[in-house]
């Protein structure tokens, strides 16, 4: 008692008297408490993190329109500078590859003149052939190519959400 | 059966739980036992980097909702919660003229969650201003300014006006007609004190204007700079209750040694201590007069209320977002102000003021009443009742005489003002006059009458100071509530169902 | 025992009560928020644009009725500024709706 005076430890001492009078136990109040506290605080938390991922995003559009077919030359590489893509027009007719590296997305550099051009990545080197394919460096896996098509006003179209295989061509 | 296995489950239960408790790691972060004794609740509290600024042990008489309303620790909660829905709004919030209004539409209608973060963050705002203003009511009329707490009163002084720049400050930010109005009628008010008003305007304003220089202005001083000062100042505050020995409170038994008089006089010489550090000879001041047998451990008899009253802050917050938006007006047009253009409601008092004299109204009239709040502990430090509302009955009915004579006597300058005005009966009086004679003058020097008559007839300071803080405050409310209510378009007065404009 | 220490031990009992009941309000609020935020007003007006879409697709042999989702619809004006009218007016561009009730009237945006 010396050390435990005003310790509230008492009312459960004397619980076994105190307990006819409480019609609800000290312990399943604490309960509810506690659980209903808690859905309170997590929940909010929880939503919060929801609310961390954003429903619209101010990013310039997946689809867009590049210059008209006339305007690469034939037998050429374009490259895109602000939608990171080259363009290639050989014989078979258009393709669209990405400039993004595929290993940590840096751009990758310009293709060289010539039959065997390669590019290389600046960031970890990373070195890339005309088919997209990985010749040597860390990148995992091929440059991705997108689906070309022609908008209503004849200019290329191409939406980089649409994936398409290296040897899927455009023709005008 | 069922009975076995429910046992043989909570025996296992009970025996990880015993084992994670028993482990090295659990033990070097939690380092106290299970608080099923005193012991290891006070050693709870002690050990514990959230629970320290409490003390192991409290009185009774603090535990009483009556001796602070809590409002203390609500103030608190409220601006917890504002860092919390702040620092969540800050990510989508960019603080530019463009972009601004065009974030928040975002936040009330296509973020999850957003709007109601939103209306958390307005509402606790106008909660806290709210609550720490009646905290220092409280603290003013239970008479706990005295000494030892001096000091802490007027660092509690400097957190209201800190609170009321830090809501003013966010005021701005959604970048609406509301906002920007409010804004440029506020910062005018920054021009008036003679001399240095300009500049002062023009370095809050970053320009002449309200506008992005402004906007920025705010945002950092709204994010940064304002929370960081008001949390430091909040911690010394804090740290000083306890090293003030806790809440003020009335002195036990009749006649009882003023607590100052126990510092170092030895007469507390038993060299005993008990529990850990609830007592430690002779470092604080009121620890003399500390009757153990009135204390309990703070855990859970204190702690325990902490959580209730933080849900139920919680609750209230919520509560309020859930049935009104935060107002959102249209966006900021610089050329066509909303009329009547209205401050935040806790300056319409101020912008009332300012109707008939700026300068008196704007400046002087605030200069003083801060001035003079925070000046009270060092007029009245008579050791007279602490911790008792309002002192004494003839306390209690001064304080609402004087507030009930502060509160009549603002409409009766007004009118009086608007029947015999300088300016209705010396139409080009010259602007030093007009300073001079009108209602805000009048009513700053009705209360230091007021107070000092009091002061000599009774010869006690404390009903002095009663009689001051009370007619500031019922003159405060009314002026307030005329300021938000009656008054329409141009500043004419209206009644409140006649109000044309959104004010909040 | 001191009497203010007992009077303080049932005053603790009245705060248990007073947890119990300010929690479980807490958890419907939150329910209640959250549900709130979610069942927005533009979805009333997507989930009828999808029934009419519906309605007209089904009496012309079609198949396979599409199922348009409910999403956010925005058109890009600017980098900061965007144009949301298809959250709520949903085929307002497209001729079939040209008589719903649902569109006009209250197109302009
Ligand atoms: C940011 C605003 C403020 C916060 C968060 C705050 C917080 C607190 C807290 C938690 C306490 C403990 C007691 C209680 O809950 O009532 C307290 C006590 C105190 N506060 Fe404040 N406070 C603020 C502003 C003020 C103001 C504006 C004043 C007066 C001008 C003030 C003067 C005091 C004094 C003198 C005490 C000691 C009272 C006593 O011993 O009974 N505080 N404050
Ligand atoms: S990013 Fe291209 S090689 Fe690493």
């Amino acid at each position: 008692m010396s050390k435990d005076y005003g310790d509230y430890q008492l009312e459960e001492g004397g619980r076994g008297e105190a307990k006819e009078k409480e019609s609800v136990s000290r312990r399943s109040l604490l309960s509810i408490g506690w659980i209903a506290s808690l859905v309170s605080l997590i929940g909010p938390g929880l939503a919060n993190i929801r609310y961390l991922f954003p429903n619209v995003l101010y990013e310039t559009p997946t689809a867009f329109k590049l210059r008209k077919p006339a305007e690469y030359p034939p037998n050429s590489i374009s490259f895109e500078e602000d939608r990171r893509l080259f363009v290639f027009n050989d014989r078979h007719g258009f393709r669209a590859m990405s400039a993004v590296c595929t290993h940590l997305r840096c751009t990758v550099g310009p293709f060289g003149p010539g039959k065997g051009a390669t590019s290389r990545c600046p960031c970890h080197g990373s070195l890339f052939d005309k088919q997209g394919r990985v010749l040597s460096g860390p990148a995992p896996r091929s440059l991705d190519f997108f689906r070309l098509t022609e908008s209503p006003d004849g200019r290329l179209q191409v939406d980089t959400q649409d994936i398409v295989s290296a040897d899927m061509y455009f023709k005008v | 059966m069922d009975d076995a296995s429910g046992t043989l489950g909570k025996s296992k239960v009970s025996r990880l739980v015993n084992w994670i408790v028993s482990t090295r790691v659990w033990r070097s972060i939690i380092r106290h036992g299970n608080p099923d004794n005193d012991l290891d609740r006070m050693q709870a509290v002690f050990t514990n980097f959230f629970l320290h600024i409490m003390p192991a042990r409290v009185h009774v008489h603090t535990l009483r909702p009556t001796a602070t309303l809590g409002l203390g620790v609500i103030a608190l909660f409220l601006f917890f919660i504002l860092i919390i829905t702040g620092v969540l709004l800050m990510f989508y919030y960019v603080p530019s003229v463009d972009r601004a209004y065009n974030d928040m539409k975002d936040l009330q209608f296509v973020v999850s969650y957003g709007v109601i973060l939103r209306n958390m963050h307005r509402w606790a705002a106008h909660g806290m201003v709210a609550a720490v203003f009646i905290h220092m009511c409280r603290v003013f009329y239970t008479g706990s300014y005295k000494p030892p707490r001096e000091f802490n009163w007027v660092l509690g002084v400097v957190l209201w006006v800190l609170t009321m720049f830090l809501s003013f400050t966010g005021y701005l930010l959604p970048w609406d007609q509301l906002a920007f109005w409010a804004i440029t009628v506020g910062s005018s008010i920054a021009a008036y004190p003679p001399l240095m008003g300009d500049t002062i305007r023009f370095m809050l304003l970053g320009g002449q204007e309200v506008g992005q220089g402004a906007l920025l202005r705010f945002y950092v001083l709204h994010v940064a700079i304002l929370p960081i000062v008001i949390s430091m100042v909040l911690a010394v505050h804090l740290w000083r209750v306890r090293k003030d020995g806790g809440l003020a409170r009335p002195r036990e038994g009749a006649g009882g040694a003023h607590p100052t008089s126990a510092v170092g006089s030895g007469d507390w010489d038993t060299g005993k201590t008990y529990g850990l550090m609830a007592l430690a000879r002779g470092v604080t001041p009121v620890v003399g007069t500390q009757a153990p047998e009135e204390e309990v451990t703070a855990w859970p008899h204190l702690t325990f209320r902490l959580l209730v009253v933080f849900v139920a802050t919680l609750t209230a917050v919520t509560a309020v977002s859930l049935l009104f938006d935060a107002p959102l007006e249209e966006i900021a047009n610089p050329t066509h102000p909303p009329n009547p253009s209205k401050a935040p409601w806790y300056f319409l008092g101020l912008q009332e003021l300012v109707s008939y004299s700026a300068l008196v109204g704007g400046v002087i009239v605030p200069g003083l009443a801060v001035l003079g709040i925070m000046l009270i502990p060092y007029i009245d430090y008579s050791p007279e009742a602490e911790g008792v509302w309002f002192t004494s009955d003839r306390g209690r009915k001064l304080a609402w005489k004087s507030s009930l004579a502060g509160a009549v006597s603002v409409p009766i300058l007004i009118i009086l003002n608007a029947q015999f005005g300088l300016r209705t009966l010396w139409a080009n009086a010259p602007q030093i006059m007009v300073d001079i004679v009108n209602p805000a003058t009048a009513l700053l020097i009705g209360m230091a009458i007021f107070s000092s008559t009091v002061v000599r007839r009774t010869g006690s300071r404390r009903l002095g100071a009663i009689a001051l803080f009370s007619s500031f405050l019922g003159a405060l409310i009314v002026l307030t509530i005329i300021g938000t209510f009656f008054r329409g378009a141009n500043w004419v007065f209206v009644l409140p169902w006649e109000q044309t404009g959104a004010g909040h | 025992m001191n009497s203010d220490i007992q009077a303080e031990n049932h005053a603790l009992r009245k705060w248990h009560w007073a947890f119990a009941i300010v929690g479980v309000v807490a958890a419907v609020l939150f329910t209640l928020s959250y549900w709130m935020d979610y069942d927005r007003e533009w979805r009333k007006y997507q989930r009828n644009y999808a029934s009419e879409l519906r309605a007209i697709l089904s009496g012309k042999g079609v198949r396979e009725l599409p199922n348009p989702g409910i999403v956010y619809v925005q058109t890009i004006v600017s980098p900061t500024r965007v144009d949301r009218c298809q959250m709520c007016h949903r085929g307002i561009d497209d001729p079939r709706f040209a008589k719903s009730p649902h569109i006009s009237g209250k197109s302009r945006c």
